[in-house]
């Protein structure tokens, strides 16, 4: 069996896709069980915001446990699928419109298919 | 009655951008976006046997999806049980989705690797579902 291609982004690179997404599936727990949904995305230096409806499940939900995984993803054709997923502690931010939490970029994962290599 | 009403179920079978997810070992949540197929009652989603979202699956099989279209203004959230099962390469070639742009070597060699038992079917049986806003919801 081959060596599976490394299709991880470097940091710089999961800062630029990211700079490029406005919305992400935002993931919290209930009772141990995921539950997801769909916010606002925006980049804040190392780290991103994201904001839900004001009546989203999910504000309760991170408001009794912070952990939290946002993820971006673009699939315009099979090699460009692009995706980062960031995993953390949601830290609530104050002063916006809608409920929004920050989650730092020092746990992710991803994905570029455009460094798979052609055959 | 049903989790996945009428409404639901159209949205599903005309969708197949799909937000598996599912938690780490840690317990702390993650995901992943994958193709996924409505089927029996079921969300569908092929994938590498040894791959890190079957192990994390069967550890803890608590699941959710989020149906996303990414023109759309609304999703569809989805709870649910995950299960790993056998995969269909014959039953996948019926089913390749019109709106899921894959060249076709590269649908040929997924087939093999399902036919060899490299790939399996984690299915996802909606036990609740929910709309929320979607990818070009303001």
């Amino acid at each position: 069996m081959g060596t599976r291609p490394d299709i991880t982004m470097r940091p710089d690179e999961i800062r630029a896709f990211l700079a490029t997404q406005t919305r992400a599936v935002v993931v919290a727990l209930a009772h141990g069980a995921p539950v997801g949904s769909v916010g606002a995305l925006t980049l804040a230096d190392d780290a991103v915001e994201v904001a839900l409806a004001p009546d989203d499940p999910l504000v309760a939900l991170l408001a009794a446990d912070d952990r939290i995984c946002v993820i971006a993803e673009e699939f315009p054709d099979y090699r460009s699928i692009t995706g980062v997923c960031a995993h953390g502690r949601a830290e609530a931010v104050a002063g916006r419109d809608r409920p929004t939490w920050r989650v730092t970029l020092d746990d992710t994962t991803s994905f570029a298919f455009a460094k798979i290599p052609r055959a | 009655m049903d989790a996945v009403g009428p409404d639901e179920a159209a949205f599903l079978a005309a969708h197949t951008r799909v937000f598996l997810l599912g938690t780490r070992a840690d317990g702390s949540p993650t995901g992943w976006p994958m193709v996924g197929l409505h089927r029996d009652g079921a969300l569908e989603f092929s994938t590498y046997r040894r791959s890190q979202k079957v192990r994390d699956l069967e550890r803890n099989p608590a699941a959710a999806c989020v149906v996303a279209p990414v023109d759309g203004p609304r999703a569809l959230a989805v709870r649910g049980t995950a299960e790993v099962v056998a995969a269909d390469p014959d039953a996948a070639a019926d089913r390749t989705p019109t709106d899921v742009r894959v060249e076709p070597e590269i649908a040929a060699r997924a087939r093999a690797r399902m036919a060899s038992g490299q790939r399996v079917v984690v299915r996802v049986v909606p036990t609740d579902a929910r709309w929320v806003p979607g990818w070009t919801a303001e």
